[in-house]
């Protein structure tokens, strides 16, 4: 992608000129998957609250810097990426098994979700969901980059900080595990 | 910050894995979790504070040896209004707080250290020169301005009375004489010292009362000395072992130049009638009329020629004059 034409960039670049509409056109733009990466990847609501703050209170403190070089998609969640990988390294407790289930299950849903929806949908939304908390955390992140943001290998990997035929493989071995899992 | 992300080149079509798109359609089915509203407030109330605060500087974080990848990330931003909670700056600040802990406490213990290294080196025995005992020494040494160290240390000659008397009360200030003026903790140590060595040192009963006028000098002395030792043992631990043993120490380099026999010093006592160069010509003549009287005529009449040569104009007594010119 060119990131020249990359209208987030270009919303960047206007707030850290001094427009807030264009930050608040930003933030609309990605606070909602931003949140759900750090919530699925951390699994705890508490610690994701600290970390979206973080990682946008990052992003306000660095505009008078920022330059377009990479998709500020890309750029975003990296910054959430590392906070989370440091806030692992001080081995903070994540929210387990049950824990982090109602922790995902208390979100809201969508309305044509609720609770009138057929059983199978909703069994396998669940499956899909506990067989992506159970993944390595690093499958994990490569995966919900992928599901989630729709990220390509070489972004990903700019993300993590990994090679691409690393998150390939990470990405592999997690979709292999995924479908077996769905397939139970 | 992005300087360090690599340029983005014309990207090839990423290859799908497989079942990619089956799990992803089902992905999408998830619950669509969002921030709160408190949340977004915050974040975006910081934005805008952050625009109105404008120059406020902003310093880039480098990338610490103990972080991967290319992480340049700038601090948050601290000085601004109602500010985002930063857990990892309240992380730094524990590790800070921490590190103010640490330092703290190393030094309250470098103090402790110090203190105990202080208070045993006070206890220890000087060979050379403490303050206290070079302050003894100085106070012994003052008013016998002629005697040397060596005077001190080692014997005198026979043939220099005056030294003779300069040792002697040297050793008087050691021995009898000094028992006479020590304070309780000095004879304490006193005692110690003498069971210790087994010097042996004559009663004091045996000092006269003539002798003491004689040696008027050497209680002088003592008077100066006796502040210099109650000095020191102001400075002693209420402890009396320890007490005892210390003076014991410091009184040592006081035994050490006392090899002179304690004979001299007694006889020193016992003969009022040496000459003493601080005598005034007055008391010099008591003492040569008392040689006289005692039937010393050669040594009273050495002594009055000798008296006659260094005081020409003193106006003799008529008897002692008669002896000047008997041949």
């Amino acid at each position: 992608m060119d990131v020249a034409v990359d209208p987030d960039a270009m919303l960047m670049l206007a707030y850290a000129r001094g427009d807030v509409a264009a930050f608040e056109t930003l933030y609309a733009r990605h606070r909602g998957m931003l949140y759900r990466f750090l919530l699925r990847s951390v699994r705890d609501p508490h610690r994701t609250d600290e970390l979206f703050q973080e990682t946008w209170s990052r992003v306000i403190s660095a505009r008078a810097r920022y330059q377009p070089q990479a998709k500020f998609s890309t750029w975003l969640l990296q910054i959430a990426h590392n906070l989370m990988i440091d806030g692992l390294r001080r081995q903070r407790p994540m929210a387990e098994g049950d824990e982090a289930e109602a922790a995902l299950a208390n979100v809201a849903m969508p309305e044509h979700e609720q609770p009138d929806h057929a059983l199978s949908e909703f069994e396998r939304r669940r499956n899909l969901q506990r067989a992506i908390e159970q993944l390595p955390d690093e499958q994990r992140t490569a995966v919900l980059l992928r599901l989630e943001h729709e990220l390509s290998l070489e972004e990903i990997a700019e993300v993590t900080g990994a090679g691409r035929e690393t998150v390939k493989s990470r990405l592999r071995y997690a979709m292999n595990r995924l479908r077996e899992v769905l397939a139970e | 910050m992005t300087a360090q992300l690599p340029p983005q080149g014309p990207q090839e079509p990423d290859e799908h894995l497989p079942g990619e798109t089956e799990l992803t359609a089902l992905y999408r089915q998830l619950p669509q979790s969002e921030p709160s509203a408190a949340l977004d407030a915050a974040v975006l109330h910081a934005a805008a504070q952050a625009v109105v605060a404008g120059e406020q500087p902003v310093i880039e974080r480098r990338r610490s040896s103990r972080e991967p990848g290319n992480w340049v990330q700038p601090k948050p931003v601290s000085a601004e209004g109602p500010k985002l909670s930063d857990p990892s700056t309240a992380s730094h600040g524990r590790r800070k707080a921490g590190a103010r802990w640490l330092i703290a406490l190393s030094s309250a213990a470098t103090l402790m250290l110090a203190a105990g290294l202080a208070w045993h080196m006070r206890g220890m025995p000087s060979t050379t020169s403490t303050p206290d005992a070079a302050s003894y020494r100085a106070a012994v040494n003052s008013p016998v301005e002629v005697a040397p160290p060596a005077a001190v240390a080692a014997p005198p000659p026979p043939a220099a009375p005056a030294q003779l008397v300069t040792a002697q009360t040297a050793d008087h200030l050691v021995e009898p004489v000094a028992t006479l003026q020590q304070t309780p903790q000095m004879a304490s140590a006193k005692t110690a010292m003498k069971r210790h060595h087994a010097i042996p040192a004559p009663p004091v009963e045996e000092v006269s009362e003539t002798a003491a006028a004689a040696l008027r000098p050497v209680t002088e002395m003592t008077r100066v000395a006796q502040p210099a030792a109650e000095s020191y043992s102001s400075t002693a631990p209420v402890d009396t072992a320890s007490q005892a043993g210390r003076s014991e120490v410091a009184a040592a380099p006081m035994l050490m130049p006392s090899p002179v026999a304690p004979a001299p010093a007694i006889q020193a006592i016992e003969k009022p009638t040496a000459v003493n160069p601080s005598d005034t010509p007055a008391q010099e003549l008591g003492k040569i009329q008392q040689l006289f009287t005692q039937g010393h005529d050669d040594e009273a009449r050495q002594r009055l020629d000798a008296f006659h040569h260094a005081h020409p104009q003193w106006e003799l007594p008529a008897e002692l004059d008669a002896q000047l010119h008997k041949p």
